[in-house]
């Protein structure tokens, strides 16, 4: 990259380029407006005073957001960017409301019928006709195409840095200054309306055609402005109340997580996004220890990262919390066979001289008791909420004997207490 | 590629699990989809002595797990005396856990918490560390047709010392040479098997761990490391053994066996 690019490159050279031509635009609208009398130039050249003012602010709030992290802003000053945009889109807005408004006062004073309502409404604005004298029209039509293409490309570059460069404040204002060209293009078609369709063609006269161009492409301009405002309005607002990234990027997140070996479950996942930083708080499953958790987390994190900041994101901030599965808390028990100074675990429930009832936690055995053999073992069993009983080689007696009850007879993997985790003595 | 995927039989949730990998992998590997299933016999003095034979309950309980869970599949059952090392048919690959810290002259695939070689639905590389020894080599001859059969890339990982008197930050200036023929040959064998094989070199200070970062880095899907011959102190094997949450294959000598 060559200096001049980077320089180019540089949001503040940006900016000051939109200053310039913000002077220049007003200075010739409001002096050539003045020398033609024409108060639609004029007060395109105040507008654009006003857009000068918003470039300054623009530089302000690309000055604050630049300032680096500290104790007090640990994700930085990023957010003021959207405070910006969400101002612009708001001003957008109203822009697109009140161009509206005036578009259909000016079709309704065009059709007889309807003349008089708009001037039954003090608050609406009066309908005030576009006028182009001979002389003015050549002036007319140069300032106004040349601040079309100069709003178009100024807007374009606006945009494209600011997205390369993170900086939604001058994305919002590349897309404010992209209006303002719509705006001017509107009012560029309108002059040139005013000025064929008033001469006449075949004998007849289309002068009755201007207002109904001209306003229609009025109100299709507001729709397209009020869009826009919105678009800016509604995605600032969602980052300043820290809305979530979207189902889409939940989804991928969860995705990389599971498919991650060694990730057994995600019990949840938190997203937002602070500035051009994306947030993410997720929870997982895993039976791992402490040591292979942390090459988890390192991968994970690797590949979250690379998949935000692959995204819209400039930076991302993940936060992985690690839990073991439930311990799936329950009670077995086992049937013991104490017999010529041996102790192992009975076949089936004829051989068994007493209960051994098990803790489990996690299908490990935290706690034992013995109960000498009762007669009516079932009972026993279901008093000490015993969901299983367990004997190496368990017949259909067993199972009938079980029948009617909840707990249910399964098969000891050996016959040798101290293999299943029993210590007995 | 494997004649046999043998697996150890072993009851409970663990054991099913391992066997479900190794039914995966014989689909997945091996021609005939074979898979020995291997079960311990036990002396079982206490058992006789109160009349019943647990051998015949454990190999009841082989066909019932078996009847479920070998759908597609040629499998044939050996036994062996529980505490001793089974006799493994001729070209087979082991999947087992608890017998991956012993040499047993077979490669070894240890699943860990994963139900399948292709249980995640992330096609991740191959990790196939080496050094300047010939295990990475090994190792390497091993996985290449593997990864051909599973259609997945591989990652040559060497990590190395910094040597003293070269003042380059590029890792690859401070290979010895063995280590450099080796990666040469590895890329070469690569390219013989028409795997996609790229070689990540580093100057980490802790080889298992960067062989670790490595293999999570790229979302690897396997890992791949062979045992030296001789047996010193320390064993990167073991190391990653305890920390690594993806499926690990190691490559052991077939002469190991003899000499452990």
């Amino acid at each position: 990259m060559t200096k001049i690019t980077r320089a180019l490159m540089n949001p503040f050279v940006v900016m000051w380029l939109v200053l310039v031509m913000y002077v220049l635009k007003s200075v010739f609208k409001i002096v050539i407006g003045g020398m033609l009398h024409s108060p639609m130039i004029e007060g395109d050249g105040f507008h654009n005073i006003a857009d000068l003012f918003e470039a300054i602010a623009i530089i302000v709030v690309l000055f604050v957001s630049k300032r680096p992290n500290c104790v007090d802003y640990p994700y930085g000053r990023k957010n003021i960017e959207f405070f910006a945009s969400l101002l612009i889109g708001a001003s957008l807005i109203l822009l697109a409301i009140r161009f509206a408004v005036t578009s259909a006062v000016g079709i309704l004073s065009t059709i007889p019928a309807t003349a008089q309502i708009p001037s039954q409404f003090s608050w609406l604005p009066q309908h005030e006709p576009v006028v182009v004298t001979a002389e003015s029209f050549p002036w007319a039509i140069g300032i106004t195409a040349v601040s079309v293409v100069l709003s178009y490309f100024v807007s374009r570059y606006q945009i494209s840095v600011g997205k390369a460069t993170g900086h939604v404040s001058l994305v919002a204002d590349g897309e404010e200054t992209a209006s303002d060209g719509v705006l001017e293009t509107v009012t560029l078609i309108g002059v040139l309306a005013e000025h064929f369709f008033s001469a006449r063609w075949f004998g007849m006269s289309l002068a009755f055609m201007v207002p109904w161009v001209e306003y229609s492409l009025g109100l299709l301009v507001a729709v397209l402005i009020a869009r826009t405002g919105w678009t800016l309005f509604r995605s600032a607002m969602q980052v300043l109340l820290q809305r979530s990234l979207g189902e889409e990027h939940q989804k991928r997140i969860e995705e990389i997580c599971l498919t991650t070996p060694g990730i057994e479950a995600v019990t949840s996942i938190r997203t937002f996004r602070i500035g051009h930083t994306a947030v993410c708080l997720a929870s997982l499953v895993s039976r791992h220890n402490r040591p292979t958790l942390e090459h988890l987390k390192y991968g994970l994190n690797c590949a979250l990262r690379s998949y935000l900041l692959d995204g819209e994101f400039k930076d991302a901030d993940i936060h992985l919390k690690f839990r073991y599965p439930e311990p799936e808390r329950h009670r077995i028990a086992y049937g013991l066979t104490r017999s010529q100074g041996l102790l192992y675990i009975s076949p089936a429930m004829k051989d068994v001289t007493s209960l051994l009832i098990c803790d489990m936690e996690d299908n490990k055995v935290v706690r034992a008791t013995e109960e000498p053999m009762p007669p009516d073992a079932v009972a026993l069993l279901k008093l000490k909420r015993v969901v299983a009983l367990c004997l190496f080689a368990p017949d259909d007696a067993d199972q009938t004997a079980m029948a009617g009850s909840s707990i249910v007879i399964r098969t000891s993997v050996s016959y040798v207490p101290a293999v299943m985790g029993l210590e007995l003595q | 590629m494997f004649d046999w995927i043998c697996v150890i039989f072993r009851l409970g949730p663990q054991g099913k699990a391992t066997f479900c990998f190794a039914g995966d992998l014989a689909r997945t590997l091996s021609g005939d989809k074979k898979v020995m299933v291997l079960v311990g016999e036990e002396p079982g003095s206490a058992a006789r002595l109160a009349g019943f034979d647990p051998n015949k309950l454990q190999m009841d309980r082989v066909k019932k797990l078996l009847a479920v869970n070998s759908e597609g599949l040629t499998v044939e059952t050996r036994t062996y005396t529980t505490g001793t090392l089974p006799e493994f048919p001729k070209n087979s690959l082991l999947v087992d856990r608890h017998l991956a810290a012993r040499r047993c002259g077979i490669p070894i695939m240890v699943p860990f918490e994963e139900s399948g070689i292709n249980s995640r639905s992330s096609r991740g590389p191959i990790v196939i560390p080496f050094g300047d020894g010939l295990s990475g080599v090994r190792a390497g001859r091993l996985t290449l047709p593997l990864a051909h059969t599973l259609r997945r890339s591989v990652i040559f990982y060497h990590t190395s010392w910094r040597e003293p008197g070269v003042t380059s930050e590029d890792p690859r200036d401070h290979m010895c040479t063995t280590a450099r023929a080796n990666m040469h040959e590895l890329e070469h064998l690569a390219s013989l098997h028409e795997v996609p094989a790229t070689s990540v070199i580093e100057m980490t200070d802790d080889t298992a761990e960067g062989i670790l970062q490595c293999t999570m880095r790229s979302r690897a899907s396997l890992l791949v490391m062979a045992r030296r011959l001789k047996p010193g102190i320390g064993c990167y094997v073991t190391r990653i053994l305890e920390q690594s949450p993806v499926p690990l294959l190691i490559s052991n000598h077939p002469d190991e066996r003899r000499l452990a």
